[in-house]
């Protein structure tokens, strides 16, 4: 029903759907694997796991937004010319992503001392998150070329770092109760956290073919 | 600010260190990210691996050899370039030679430029260390990754299809009719076995799932952490008794 | 005198290089792999065609002898097709337009009685977005554009072993044969998955793949819609 009506749908139930896929359906990290580096290693904290998850929707909106303009503005015009936009979009975007996180290290440590010893660590983690990247090259696929431009690609880049986010507040949250119950000792740490990832990516199985753009 | 320092590690010890040793993923999990998702069909799992196992050796060697050259404040920016003009080599290698499969794992392939194993090495150790120690840290560092990925890759296929080297020439059934399982049965006596006890092999399509991914690949850093648990208290016990003996031999 | 590594002007000066060097490189290198990779798609794209419009009787064939089915029976439709509605083209004139436009092709066969060619049917591009990403392929039709004849994946991105099956044989002969008119009342054209009731499913409905919903549901989405967007493209080109 939810399928049939996102084809008939208004631009903003459109947009809507569209953030939803992007969060819940394809959800990054559950459904396309996207990001698990930081999400094992920083989801034993519930604060940092809540500082990495605002930080990372903050970049993958920003830098979903920066390549999507770089990417139609000058790739593409330039491949008319013969330059392999395909082959060389990997090297814009990851070079704009690692600039940005720089760019915002700056910002961040003139404005605020406080948040960037905070944040400190995770800013350059960050930009090993595959999560940024992989969204970045699916938005190329999925979302170019389709009308609605640059609403729908700011749409994307949030739902995506929304459902990251969600994503890694679960873990956080499960992995607190895990510290009480007893886990075989081999099993600690990487392992467990795993074992629940499956589960929630079985979980998340539930939302697949709900909502097809 | 000054230089960083040209360590001195020999190429074979690097690499036996990064294969076995320390390897990351034993330890650490990190960077299973782009390829788990190819791990359901081995031949897929296969191509990955050579292309991940070319990366990590050529950027550790251009980055060597870059290293006194390379201002620090954009260290990170050309090695994460470096990693990402290989995978593109890669990426159009297999789009020439590997045209069914290019389109299936296109995506993951260039996941590698993110894969904290790789940039991780780069920072720890090619920055810092001589050319060949840097390409044999990285080729050791890529294998290591490559056998774990392998052994999902192995479970998750017979599991999950019955077979392994499902779709190309070298395709082998293992389970279900007429496989390498059957074969064996039959060989001891037991063909029909299976039949008469009423056992069916069913296809464990979570398997080919991402779900199925995680779990193997949790069951693999299981063993490899009891094994290494294990190893550990066997010398601490060794350890404590030698000290007790040495306790002992004044009295 | 000793090079300051980290004077400004030489970062900028390093970054600028090492990005030079390494663009070019890989330009180079696509430039020399670019005639390879134009051959296997087009070797890959004639035997698509060859398949969909079952001109091979189902087995799958050599590179050479489907370079010759597809010499002797397909050409390309010399008209532009455009769909009014939604701008979606279909065919450029041949000739024109770059290496990914849309065309569409015409097979002819042999008549019966032995004199001429008759059209078996036309093969339309079809793309939508999968599961994953883009799926492409080509729906062949009668030239009534009533029935069709077969369908054919040419690039995907899905799961292999689950949406990757729509590439398999075996599915993708169900589509020989369905009904591709209009429905009245207005609903699916083709229905993949559910349980087919009532007399108008007959002759549109196949069957989904276990496990594949995800990439079942896209598949049947934007083939309703490209079926809908060629026939209304077909009808305003008569009409000139």
């Amino acid at each position: 029903m939810i399928a049939q009506a996102a084809t008939n749908a208004t631009p903003s139930l459109h947009l809507l759907l569209v953030l939803l896929s992007a969060a819940l359906t394809e959800n990054i990290l559950l459904t396309r694997f996207l990001g698990m580096c930081p999400f094992l290693s920083v989801s034993k904290e519930f604060r940092s796991a809540f500082g990495m998850g605002l930080a990372v929707l903050f970049v993958v909106t920003c830098t979903c937004l920066l390549n999507y303009a770089l990417y139609t503005g000058v790739l593409v015009p330039l491949s008319h010319y013969g330059v392999p936009a395909e082959s060389l979009k990997l090297i814009l975007f990851i070079v704009v992503i690692a600039a940005f996180v720089q760019l915002m290290e700056m910002v961040i440590e003139r404005i605020s001392i406080r948040l960037y010893f905070a944040l400190g660590i995770f800013l350059p983690l960050i930009t090993v998150n595959c999560a940024i990247l992989g969204a970045s090259l699916f938005m190329v696929t999925n979302v170019t070329g389709k009308g609605y431009g640059a609403a729908r690609v700011l749409l994307y880049g949030f739902g995506t770092g929304l459902g990251w986010f969600i994503a890694i507040m679960l873990m956080a949250g499960i992995r607190r109760r895990l510290r009480t119950a007893k886990v075989p000792p081999g099993l600690e740490g990487p392992g467990i956290t795993l074992i629940v990832t499956g589960i929630m990516a079985m979980a998340f199985v539930i939302f697949q073919g709900m909502i097809k753009i | 600010m000054p230089d960083l320092p040209t360590t001195s590690v020999p190429p074979r010890r690097a690499l036996l260190d990064q294969f076995w040793k320390e390897n990351p993923i034993f330890r650490q999990v990190l960077g299973i990210c782009s390829a788990l998702a190819v791990t359901n069909l081995v031949f897929n799992t296969t191509l990955m691996c050579l292309g991940l196992i070319w990366t990590t050796t050529m950027a550790g060697l251009t980055v060597s050899l870059l290293r006194n050259a390379m201002p620090r404040r954009i260290r990170i920016m050309v090695q994460i370039l470096i990693v990402a003009v290989y995978v593109i080599v890669v990426d159009i290698v297999f789009k020439v030679r590997f045209y069914q499969t290019h389109s299936q794992i296109a995506a993951y392939v260039g996941l590698i430029v993110t894969n904290c194993i790789v940039l991780g090495r780069l920072e720890a150790f090619a920055s810092k260390n001589r050319p060949l120690a840097a390409m044999a840290d990285g080729f050791g560092a890529g294998l290591g990754y490559s056998a774990i990925l392998m052994f999902v890759a192995v479970v998750r296929e017979i599991l999950g299809f019955g077979t392994l080297l499902k779709y190309t020439a070298w395709e082998v059934q293992v389970v279900g009719p007429g496989g390498l399982v059957d074969g064996a049965l039959g060989a001891l006596g037991l063909a029909g076995a299976m039949d008469s006890a009423g056992l069916q092999w069913r296809n464990w399509t979570i398997m080919v799932m991402p779900p199925g991914a995680f779990f193997v690949l949790a069951v693999a850093v299981w063993l490899a952490r009891s094994h290494a648990l294990r190893r550990e208290n066997a010398r601490r016990e060794q350890d404590d008794r030698q000290a007790e003996q040495a306790k002992e031999e004044p009295a | 005198m000793k090079l300051n590594v980290n004077n400004p002007a030489y970062v900028i000066v390093f970054a600028a290089v090492v990005s030079a060097v390494f663009t070019a490189a890989i330009m180079t290198l696509h430039a020399v792999t670019r005639p390879i990779v134009e051959r296997n798609e087009r070797l890959a794209m004639q035997r698509a065609l060859v398949d969909v419009f079952a001109l091979n009787d189902g087995r799958a064939l050599e590179d050479e002898a489907a370079a010759v089915l597809y010499a002797d029976h397909i050409r390309q439709v010399e008209r532009e097709i455009v769909d009014p509605r939604t701008g979606h083209t279909f065919n450029v004139p041949p000739g024109r337009g770059d290496r990914h436009a849309h065309r569409t092709y015409k097979a002819m066969v042999s008549d019966a009685g032995g004199d001429g060619q008759r059209l078996l049917g036309y093969a339309f591009p079809i793309w939508g977005t999968g599961f994953w990403a883009r799926i492409e392929g080509y729906l062949a039709v009668s030239g009534d554009l009533k029935t069709s004849l077969g369908v054919v994946f040419i690039r995907h991105a899905e799961t292999p072993g689950l949406g990757g099956r729509i590439t398999e044989r075996e599915w993708r002969s169900q589509f020989a044969g369905l009904d591709v008119t209009a429905p009245t009342p207005p609903g699916r054209v083709i229905y993949i998955g559910g349980q087919g009731a009532g007399a108008m499913r007959q002759g549109r409905r196949v069957d989904a793949i276990t496990g594949a919903t995800g990439t079942s549901r896209a598949v049947e989405t934007f083939l309703r819609r490209r079926i809908a967007e060629f026939r209304r493209a077909m009808a305003a080109g008569e009409g000139r």
